[in-house]
Order: structure tokens, then sequence, then C-alpha cells
């Protein structure tokens, strides 16, 4: 026996020892060899392999096509019923899935733990506006002192102001004595026409006396 | 953006991104932060933006990042959830390192969850690897390997079926 031939040999009495094993009949839990997943796509080593199309007679086509229908439809039905089954069965068990799941309750613990610095944040905040109140209410009141002070001190400037002012009103040229002081004013000729030397002496018109004063 | 340019560029270089410890949990998809840029009380979260925000950024690139400014009275940082809900995390008059602190504890991974991804992340990544979804098709692929069958058969002395022949 050639050595290939031997290898064909062990090679059929395995493959006939594993279908007697994992018959489908003995086993439900059957072992299925792991395949790989089409997504990984051809590999690099097959690349520019070209299967050959399988030649198919038509009437073994048509009963394939029959049995793939049937398959198909019975696939369905039960997808469809395990799909009700499914949502039947969450609706029941969700909160308790989600409750006893370790994730969510870690998180309800970090909630808790931010729950409580909020609230430590906005009693700290209650006291900070509370005395930033209480520092501009001073400040408040203290401008309006000192705004009063400042008015106050104004009043008395202006108050000054015309009580000078009332004195001097007793030389102002008024209705009544503004012929008078016309009068005066024509009566006092005033020559401004006048020189002055190095020590402050006045020289009126065409003069040459000097006077101390310029009028 | 040139690269020493502008206000501490030092935030732009990867090793600064990296050192982020901010990695938000899963289910957070957007992570706002309202503050004002005048106001003690603001200025936590105006460093935390300006220092933290892009190390947030670059450790989640798959959250959404906002900032709303001279929108609030007092800051705080609001994270949506992927259920729809939210959590307001306050952070009146708090300094950069106390928000951040409160942050790690309250919305990112825990140390033992990263450490655990981090262990998976490198499985998945080891060079060594070889087969689908790996760097290299096959071990032959790497010199000084014993190159595939497929291309270019074993020499007879290191076939078993040859060796261990009895005729």
């Amino acid at each position: 026996m050639s050595l290939m031939r031997q290898g064909l040999v062990i090679e059929k009495l395995v493959a006939g020892l594993h279908r007697q094993r994992f018959a489908p009949a003995a086993a439900p839990n059957l072992v299925v060899r792991w395949r790989k997943p089409i997504s990984l796509g051809t590999a690099p080593s097959k690349l520019f392999r070209v299967p050959q199309r399988p030649q198919i007679p038509e009437d073994e086509l048509k009963e394939i096509r029959r049995l793939f229908k049937n398959y198909n439809t019975q696939m369905k039905s039960i997808r469809a019923w395990f799909a009700e089954e499914l949502k039947r069965q969450e609706a029941v068990t969700a909160a308790a899935v989600a409750g006893a799941t370790g994730e969510e309750a870690e998180f309800q613990r970090c909630l808790q733990i931010n729950e409580e610095w909020n609230k430590k944040v906005a009693a700290e905040r209650q006291v900070r506006l509370a005395a930033e109140k209480a520092k501009l209410t001073d400040k408040i009141l203290t401008d309006l002192e000192q705004d009063e002070l400042q008015k106050s001190k104004r009043m008395a400037e202006i108050q000054q102001m015309v009580e000078r002012e009332k004195d001097l009103s007793s030389h102002y040229i008024t209705e009544e004595n503004i012929d008078q002081a016309i009068e005066e004013a024509l009566g006092q000729e005033v020559n401004y026409n006048f020189a002055i030397d190095r020590e402050g002496n006045y020289y009126h018109g065409f003069s040459m006396t000097p006077t101390t004063s310029h009028s | 953006m040139p690269f020493m340019k502008g206000i501490a560029p030092i935030r732009r270089t990867v090793q600064y991104l990296q050192s982020g410890k901010l990695s938000l949990k899963d289910r957070v998809q957007v992570f706002s932060v309202h503050y004002n840029r005048l106001g003690e009380n603001h200025q936590g979260a105006r460093d935390f933006v300006f220092w933290n925000l892009p190390k947030v950024q670059y450790q989640n690139p798959q959250v959404q990042v906002v900032t709303f400014k001279e929108m609030t009275p007092t800051p705080f940082i609001r994270c949506y959830l992927d259920s729809g809900d939210d959590v307001l995390i306050d952070v009146d008059n708090k300094s950069k390192e106390e928000i951040e602190s409160h942050l790690k504890l309250v919305i990112c991974k825990s140390d033992e969850l990263l450490a655990k991804e981090a262990i998976a992340q490198e499985k998945k990544d080891n060079e060594a690897n070889f087969g689908y979804g790996c760097q290299r098709h096959c071990i032959c692929e790497m010199p000084g390997q014993v190159p595939c069958s497929a291309v270019c058969p074993l020499p007879n002395h290191m076939r078993g079926k040859l060796r261990f022949s009895t005729d």
C-alpha cells in the first residue's frame, strides 16, 4: 500500500468515527467544527483561485429550491415565535436584570456621591452668596453715607457763597440806582493810555510827570 | 495652527493629551460645560476648560464635548447619557483639581476597569499574533520561520508521514 493511499484510509476511518460519536440523534449538543466567518473574505493564499461552477441538473435544482423555500418558511416562523417569546420574557426580567448587574449598581453609587457633592456645593454657595450680599449692603450703606456727607459739604459751600453774594448785593447796580451809577462812571474818567517805567511809575497821556497809580 | 504659537501650546502636545485621566463611562454621549468668562466662582471651571478639556476630548473621541459661555449664573457640567438621562455636576467655586478628581470619581471609568480594558486591548494588539485581524496573515511571513507548506513543501526529513512510515 502506498503512503498516499494509507493516509486516505486513515482519514476516512477518523471521519467515520467522528460521525458515529457525534451523530445528531445521539447528541443534541452537536460539536460543529469551527469555520472561518464569511466576513473575513478570501484568504490571501486563495485570492487568485477560481472555483468551478457546480453543475446541477434542472430537476434537482427545482427540488433543492422547493426544499429551500420550505426550510426558509419554517425557519422564519420559528424565528418570529422566538422573537415574541423573547420580548415577553424581556418585559418581565428587564428590571431584575438591570438591578442585578454590578455596573448599574456602581453607577447608582456614583450618582449618589454626585448628589451629595451637589448638595454640599449648594450649601457653600448659599453661605458665599449671603456673605457677598452682606458685603454689598455694607458697601451701599457706606456709599450712601459718603454721598450724604459730600452733599452736605457742598450745600454748606453753596450757603457760604450765597451769604457772600448777599453781602455784595448792596453794591449791585439796579434799576433804581442805575442813573446814579452812570453819573458816577461819567464823573470818574479813567485813562488806560499810560506807560510804565522800571520803578513802577505811571505816565499818563503826554505828561512826563510820574504818578504812583494808573488812574 | 503652528505648533508653538498661541496660549499654552503644551496643550496640543501628544504627551500632554495622553496624560489625561478622565476616561468617561461608555454610557456618556455628550459632555457639556457651562461657565462664564468673568466671576471668581467660575475660575475653576474656566481653568478646567482651558487645561483639561483638550485631554477629555482626546481620551474620549466618541463623546461630544461642548461648552456654553455666558449663559448661567453659576458654573456646572452636564453629561447626557445614552439612556436620555443627564447627570448634573455643580462646580461652583471649585478649583480645577477638585473638579477633575470629582469627575474621575463620578462619571469616569474606574482604574480597575481601565486596567482590564488595557489588558484586553494589549492582547488584541500584540504584534506577535498572526492570523485574521492581525498584521500578519501567516507566521511564514516572518523571516526565519518555516515557510507555508502550501507554497514550499517541507523537506522530507521533517515530514511525519515520511519520517514514521514503515515502508
